[in-house]
C-alpha cells in the first residue's frame, strides 16, 4: 500500500504541471452524440490531453465512453460539437485523423483466418505502409508482443490474452501519435492484465506516444493514469490526476452497519464534530469524516449509547472506486451494454 | 484514394482459393448446372431460336452464374462486420470506397472465374463454336463482367445496411430467382407473355445475355449490340457510384 502510493505522488507531480509545459493532442470541444429517440449518450463534452499522457475515461455502463471514443476515432460521427486531435478535425479531416492514430477496440477485430503476421501485415498495408516496410513492421510488433513464436499460426488457435496482444500490435502499426485503447484488459486474468499494462506503459516511454483508454479497473487506472475524466450521463463529472480526485472527496470513508436499529441514525452520527456527511445506502451507513478511525471510535460510542449495536463497520482510505462511487453514485461493475437492434438489424450501441 | 485497395482484394479472393472443399465447390457447380438443365431441357417446342437450345441455354447460364456468384458478395461484408474486421478496417486510413470496392472487385474475379469454366465445359458437351472469334470471346467476356461489377455491387450495398446474416440471406433469395426468371437467360423472351417481357426488358441478365449470344453465337439479339454494351456500362457505372457514395456515409461498425 504504501509503495503504492510514493508511486502515485511520484507520477502526479509533473502532471499537475503538464498543462504549462506540454503541447495539447487531443482537444474535445462540446462533443455530442443523441442517438434516435433522442437518447442523449454524450452531451457537449470537452476536455484536453496533452502528449505523452496517459489519459483515463472512466464511467459506468452507459455512461458514453465508447461513444466518445468511436467519435474520436472516426467510426461515428458526432451529432454536434467536435474534437482535434494532433490539429487535425474529426469530422472535416477523418481520414487524416485516421492515419495518425491507433485504435485497440473492446472486441477482437482481427481475421481469425489469417496468421497474426498476415493481421499485422494487412492493417499496416492499409494505413498506408509500403510492402517491405509492412513486414519489417509486422515482425518488430510481433517481437514488442511476444508473439513471435506463434507468428505463423491462425489466430482462431489464439488465447483470449494472446489475442489482445495482437490487436494491441494491429493498434501500432502506423506508429501513432495517439492510442486509444477500449477497455483493453477486460475479460482477462490478472497476470496477463498486468502484462499487458506492461506493454501499454513501455510503449509510452519508448515511444512517447499518448495514451487516451478506458478501463473498468479502478486500481489499474490509479496505477496507470496520469489523469483521469469520469462521465456519467453523457456529461464529464470531474477531470484530475489521481492524487487530485482522491483529495477532493476530503477525508475517509466509513461503512456502519446497526443491529435491529428501528430509526435513521444519521442525525446522532451527524452530531459529531469529525463527521461530514452522512448518507444512508440501504442499511448501510456511508460517513466521511476527517480522521477515519477517530472517528469510527466515536461513532460506536454514539451508537451504542443509545443502545444499539454496530454489527460491522470499515474505515477506507480515498482510493479512486470511492471517488468514482461519490461521483457517479454507482458502485464499479461490470453489466451488460444496453443495445438495441435497427430496421435491418444492425446492433445499435447506446453505450457501453 | 486506392490505398490498400490491392491487400483487400487479395484478402477476399485468398479467402476463397485457400479454403480448398469451397474453392473445387464453386468450380464444379457451374459444370453440374449445365449438364442438368442443357440436357433436362426439351429442345423441341421453345420458339424463337436461332440456335440449339443447349447453346442457347448455356451462354444464357453464363449470366445465370454470374449472378449467383454476385449474390455471395453481400455476405462477405455482413461476416467481416459480425467478426469486427470491418471495424478494423473503418479506423484505418484506407477509404470507405476502397473497401467497398474491394467486395465487388473480389466478386468479378470469382465469376470471370466461374465463366471461364463453364464456357470449357459447355465447349465440350456440345456448345456451337462456329461463330466463336477470339473478339466474340473476349467481349462476352466484358459483358458478364459489367454484368457482375454492377450486380456485386447491389449485394454489397445491401450488406452495407444489413448487419444480420439472416437478413441478407433472405433479401438474396428474394432478389435473385425473380431476377433469373424474368431475363431471358433461360428462355428467350418471345416465349414469355408480353407484361413479363417488358420486365425482361428493364433487367440487365437479360442484356448480358444477349450481347453473350450476339458475340459467341451471332444470334440476333433482343437489341443492338451496342446498346446491350451501353446498358451494361451504364448499370456497372452507376450502381459501384452509388455503393461508394452510400459507403461513405452509411458504412459503420
Amino acid at each position: 500500500m504504501s509503495t503504492s502510493e510514493t508511486m502515485h505522488q511520484t507520477a502526479s507531480t509533473p502532471s499537475t504541471h503538464i498543462n504549462e509545459n506540454k503541447k495539447l493532442i487531443v482537444n474535445v470541444v462540446n462533443l455530442s452524440m443523441t442517438f434516435k429517440l433522442q437518447i442523449k449518450a454524450v452531451d457537449r463534452i470537452s476536455l484536453q490531453v496533452y502528449e505523452g499522457e496517459i489519459f483515463g475515461f472512466l464511467g459506468p455502463n452507459g455512461a458514453g465512453k465508447t461513444t466518445t471514443i468511436s467519435m474520436l476515432t472516426t467510426l461515428l460521427k458526432p451529432t454536434g460539437g467536435t474534437a482535434q486531435i494532433a490539429g487535425q478535425d474529426i469530422t472535416k479531416n477523418a481520414s487524416a485523423v485516421r492515419s495518425m492514430i491507433g485504435v485497440v477496440q473492446q472486441d477482437n477485430t482481427s481475421d481469425k483466418h489469417m496468421t497474426a503476421y498476415e493481421n499485422l501485415v494487412f492493417t499496416a498495408r492499409l494505413q498506408g505502409v509500403e510492402a517491405h516496410a509492412a513486414k519489417k513492421r509486422a515482425a518488430e510488433l510481433l517481437d514488442l508482443v511476444e508473439l513471435s513464436d506463434a507468428a505463423h499460426r491462425k489466430v482462431e488457435t489464439y488465447s483470449g490474452g494472446m489475442r489482445r496482444r495482437l490487436e494491441i500490435a494491429c493498434g501500432l502499426v502506423n506508429t501513432p501519435k495517439v492510442l486509444f485503447l477500449d477497455e483493453p484488459t477486460l475479460g482477462l486474468d490478472v497476470q496477463t492484465r498486468s502484462a499487458i499494462w506492461k506493454y501499454i506503459k513501455s510503449l509510452k516511454e519508448e515511444n512517447a506516444m499518448t495514451l487516451f483508454l478506458t478501463t473498468h479497473y479502478m486500481e489499474e487506472a490509479d496505477n496507470l493514469c496520469d489523469r483521469i475524466a469520469i462521465i456519467d450521463h453523457g456529461h464529464i463529472v470531474t477531470v484530475g490526476s489521481p492524487v487530485e480526485l482522491k483529495a477532493k472527496l476530503g477525508g475517509d470513508i466509513i461503512e456502519l452497519g446497526v443491529k435491529g436499529e428501528d430509526k435513521d441514525l444519521s442525525e446522532l452520527i451527524l452530531k459529531l464534530s469529525m463527521v461530514k456527511t452522512v448518507t444512508k445506502e440501504g442499511s448501510l451507513y456511508r460517513i466521511k469524516a476527517e480522521n477515519g478511525d477517530e472517528a469510527a471510535l466515536a461513532i460506536i460510542d454514539a451508537v451504542r449509547s443509545k443502545g444499539y449495536y454496530v454489527n460491522n463497520i470499515l474505515v477506507k482510505e480515498p482510493s479512486l472506486s470511492e471517488v468514482y462511487l461519490e461521483l457517479t453514485g454507482k458502485a464499479f461493475r461490470e453489466e451488460e451494454p444496453n443495445k438495441a437492434r435497427d430496421f435491418f438489424g444492425k446492433t445499435i450501441d447506446f453505450e457501453n | 484514394m486506392l490505398q490498400g485497395f490491392g491487400t483487400l482484394v487479395e484478402r477476399l479472393v485468398k479467402d476463397w482459393y485457400k479454403s480448398p472443399f469451397l474453392f473445387i465447390l464453386t468450380l464444379i457447380q457451374p459444370a453440374i448446372w449445365i449438364i442438368l438443365y442443357g440436357e433436362s431441357f426439351p429442345s423441341s417446342g421453345i420458339s424463337g431460336l436461332t440456335s440449339s437450345y443447349f447453346s442457347f441455354l448455356s451462354v444464357g447460364m453464363l449470366s445465370f452464374v454470374v449472378l449467383f456468384a454476385s449474390v455471395y458478395s453481400g455476405m462477405a461484408i455482413v461476416f467481416d462486420r459480425q467478426s469486427g474486421f470491418l471495424r478494423k478496417m473503418l479506423v484505418t486510413s484506407t477509404s470507405r470506397g476502397s473497401i467497398i470496392m474491394s467486395y465487388v472487385v473480389s466478386n468479378l474475379f470469382k465469376a470471370v472465374v466461374q465463366v471461364s469454366i463453364l464456357i470449357a465445359v459447355a465447349v465440350a458437351l456440345g456448345l456451337q463454336t462456329s461463330h466463336m472469334t477470339a473478339l466474340g470471346l473476349t467481349s462476352a467476356f466484358v459483358a458478364e463482367a459489367l454484368l457482375a461489377v454492377g450486380l456485386s455491387a447491389i449485394f454489397t450495398m445491401i450488406g452495407i445496411f444489413s448487419a444480420n446474416p439472416n437478413i441478407q440471406l433472405g433479401v438474396m433469395n428474394f432478389i435473385s430467382l425473380p431476377l433469373l426468371f424474368a431475363s431471358n437467360s433461360l428462355f428467350p423472351t418471345s416465349a414469355m407473355p408480353a407484361w413479363l417481357q417488358d420486365v425482361a426488358r428493364a433487367n440487365p441478365l437479360s442484356y448480358a445475355s444477349d450481347a453473350a449470344r450476339q458475340t459467341l453465337l451471332g444470334a440476333s439479339g433482343l437489341t443492338s449490340l451496342m446498346f446491350d454494351f451501353v446498358f451494361l456500362a451504364v448499370f456497372a457505372v452507376v450502381l459501384s457510384a452509388l455503393s461508394i457514395i452510400l459507403s461513405l456515409k452509411f458504412l459503420s461498425k
